[in-house]
């Protein structure tokens, strides 16, 4: 008999990939869930029924995991609804007696500078709240416990993500056009990386092996992978990347410190202009758009001194570009553990499917097609990179 | 004082919410009148937020009587049935991007316009943005010469949710991404250069509708030879906008939400940039309102109505928009990437 197969997330990068591996298995009853249709256009296209379910309610959860044998969780809610979610989606699952619960933990558990022990999954956790690795970390003790109270689960803790599709690369790309992504010293510090494809595959063995009592596993490309292969493998589709610097370790730690600090009175008002609702709210009031325009006005075309206090001057030719601060990525090259993969090959059976070479070497050719990179539109596209990446 | 044009908002989804009911609540031309949902609570919780009391029903015909003109801004293959009811009661449509989900069905609508004397437009509210039209006004004139060579493309990591979530499935829309997105370039560029002489496309679609798509359009026939693309996404985020190869130099338009002007990179001075916008005074003068391209539209549309002039974006225009997505789907190839996927699933199909 088909197992019908439980995807919560499916509209994401993994659970998307994962939908369509299982679906070109054939092997399996598979019912994608998602929170929203707005993300679901990759699995849309298939056009296979697609179901909603919100994890914040249960009588959704409940009837989105009835008479399924395996649910995988690749979901991804804001953090704040990170515990509630996972506690709805275990407890129900508990209910309707699923087999196997599959849940994606991260490296990001084991802190922003992971110790050197860290190299196994039995290290000391240090994400400290309120970061996503703090989350992830409460997200992680629920499972355990439903794992104790009687559910099978099995947790994969995965690095970042590349492949097709993958927000990581792309947010490495952007790095390299704006030149924000110095490499920390000779660029040798280990970069973990798992290729979605990878990950994938993991998730399919532990349908039928693994230890389901909850414990993490680290699922990763398993090679020697470092910063500098990382940038030399994309910068054939960056032409336009300004030359890649090189930092010490020390300047990289103290903007690592100074991302930890709060907002200037621009960025916070930069932020809260950016939450929906307050858009929403100030579209449908005049007064605050009129208002709203000036300012836009005022950030690009208005004095030196208003554009620097509202933190414009940065669009269109008129004033001056602030200096590029750095990506966020620069943290990630002093983590500097490679995290084995020895408990997943023993107990999943876990090989990786692709290596770091294929996996960008399939992302170029993909990256090509889909942004007329190289074509003769090119020219005229790379009009609309070099702006955006300039800020204007 | 000319009283005001009564009107129903039919579908209170995010686009009645967000941009519609704002509008029309804006206008002292217009009175809201009705909302019509199938699901009425939804009626009542907008009605609520906007602090109005319209007439709320569940189906158009309910207030044909008591209405000038109808919003259509329902799912797209409900727009045919919605906007005929309409106009064989008399009642003028301003129906959302597109005219309809079909050639035939958007044909049709156009011909009952005729036929009963009633306006209809079509809801391409990006026309009424400053820089398009900016650039549209300079285009018409020939102010930059020749063209030889356009790239429009467009592309998000998803976003936009509607509440009915007909955006999953391929009849609804009447297609995918060329539809939902596409189509507002669509209906530029035939309002620029004219229906193109031939076409060539791709896109990802396996059943349901395409979440990328790429197009290439030939114009043979003008005086100078053009060729352009458009790529749309909505998987992959893609900076946003609009450049072309001019004998003036390279033009480009950024996301169509952005400053009311174009920028020029001439030719011969490739070091420098122009800003090409209105005058100065011009923009002075410009309100909230003014600045806003739904109410714009909806301005246009009243104003429409009651002179019997063309609205901006006719229904034959909808029609134009129609017959090119649809010619774009006749030619359709899978995209190269998902090639060997496509044939795979045609194996098991």
């Amino acid at each position: 008999m088909t197992r019908r197969v439980a995807i919560f997330g499916a509209s994401g990068h993994v659970g998307g990939t994962l939908v369509e591996r299982l679906l070109s298995r054939g092997a399996y009853d598979v019912r994608p869930i998602i929170n929203t249709s707005g993300n679901a256009w990759r699995l849309a296209r298939r056009g296979i029924r697609l179901w909603q379910a919100n994890l914040a309610r249960r009588e959704q959860i409940r009837e989105a995991v009835a008479g399924c044998e395996i649910v995988v969780n690749c979901s991804f809610p804001p953090a704040e609804l990170m515990e509630p979610t996972i506690k709805n989606l275990t407890d129900e699952c508990l209910a309707a007696g699923v087999k196997r619960f599959i849940h994606l933990s991260s490296i990001a558990v084991y802190g922003e500078f992971p110790s050197p022990a860290a190299e196994y999954e039995s290290a000391t956790e240090r994400a400290k709240k309120p970061t996503y690795g703090y989350y992830k970390l409460r997200q992680d003790a629920i499972v355990e416990k439903a794992a104790r109270s009687g559910l099978p689960s099995v947790v994969l803790c995965p690095p970042n993500i590349t492949g097709l599709n993958s927000r990581y690369v792309f947010d490495i790309i952007d790095a390299l056009r704006r030149g924000t992504l110095p490499l920390v010293g000779d660029g040798s510090a280990p970069c973990v990386l798992v290729d979605v494809v990878n990950l994938a595959a993991a998730i399919e063995l532990a349908f039928e092996r693994g230890p389901v009592d909850g414990r993490r596993m680290f699922v990763n490309d398993d090679d020697r992978t470092n910063w500098r292969d990382v940038i030399d493998a994309l910068l054939p589709i960056v032409p336009d990347a300004p030359p890649i610097e090189s930092i010490g370790e020390e300047q990289a730690r103290r903007f690592v410190a100074s991302q930890r600090e709060g907002h200037s009175i621009a960025q916070a008002a930069r932020r809260i202009a950016g939450l929906a609702e307050l858009k929403r709210i100030v579209k449908q009031t005049p007064t605050l758009l009129r208002w709203a325009r000036r300012c836009k006005t005022w950030s690009k075309y208005g004095p030196k001194p208003i554009q620097r206090a509202l933190g414009g001057g940065t669009r269109g030719t008129l004033g001056t570009p602030p200096a590029p601060s750095l990506s966020r990525l620069v943290g990630h090259q002093l983590r500097g553990v490679r995290h084995r993969c020895d408990l997943a090959r023993r107990e999943l059976g876990y090989r990786p499917e692709v290596t770091f070479a294929d996996s960008m070497a399939t992302f170029r050719r993909w990256y090509e097609a889909y942004c007329g990179f190289g074509g003769d539109e090119w020219r005229l596209l790379s009009e609309l990179y070099r702006r955006a990446n300039s800020g204007g | 004082m000319t009283e005001p044009y009564r009107i129903a908002i039919v579908g209170a989804g995010m686009i009645a919410e967000g941009s519609h009911v704002p509008a029309v609540l804006g206008s002292p031309d217009v009175r809201l009148a009705a909302l019509v949902d199938p699901e009425a609570q939804r009626c009542r919780d907008v009605a609520e937020r906007f602090q109005v009391s319209p007439k709320i029903c569940t189906d158009v015909a309910a207030v044909l009587g008591d209405i000038d003109a109808a919003i259509i801004a329902t799912p797209n293959h409900t727009h045919s049935a919605i906007a005929m009811a309409c106009i064989r009661g008399g009642v003028h449509c301003l129906v959302e991007k597109p005219l309809a989900a079909t050639l035939a069905e958007g044909e049709e609508i156009a011909a009952a316009a005729d036929e009963h004397g009633v306006t209809v437009a079509v809801g391409y509210s990006s026309r009424f943005i400053d820089a398009i039209e900016l650039l549209g006004d300079l285009i018409v004139q020939g102010f930059f010469g020749a063209i030889h060579r356009f790239a429009y493309q467009f592309g998000t990591r998803g976003g936009w949710n509607p509440a009915s979530s007909y955006i999953l499935d391929r009849k609804s829309i009447g297609g995918g991404v060329t539809v939902v997105v596409g189509t507002h370039f669509i209906d530029w560029m035939l309002t620029w250069f004219g229906y193109p002489d031939e076409v060539t496309y791709a896109d990802d679609s396996l059943g349901g509708p395409e979440a990328n798509a790429a197009a290439t359009f030939q114009y043979r026939h003008r005086p100078t030879p053009l060729a352009g693309t458009m790529r749309l996404s909505k998987t992959v985020a893609l900076p946003p906008g609009f450049v072309m190869e001019t004998d003036r130099g390279t033009v480009s338009l950024e996301d169509k939400s952005l400053a009311a002007h174009v920028i020029l990179r001439p030719r011969d001075a490739t070091d420098c940039e122009m800003i090409v916008r209105r005058p100065v005074e011009m923009a002075a003068g410009r309100t909230a309102r003014s600045s806003n391209n739904f109410a714009r539209q909806l301005d246009d549309f009243v104003a429409a109505c009651r002179t019997k002039a063309p609205p901006r974006v006719s229904a034959r225009q909808g029609v134009e928009s129609l017959r090119l997505i649809e010619a774009l789907y006749a030619a359709r190839t899978p995209l190269p990437e998902f090639a060997a996927r496509f044939a795979e699933h045609e194996a098991t199909a």
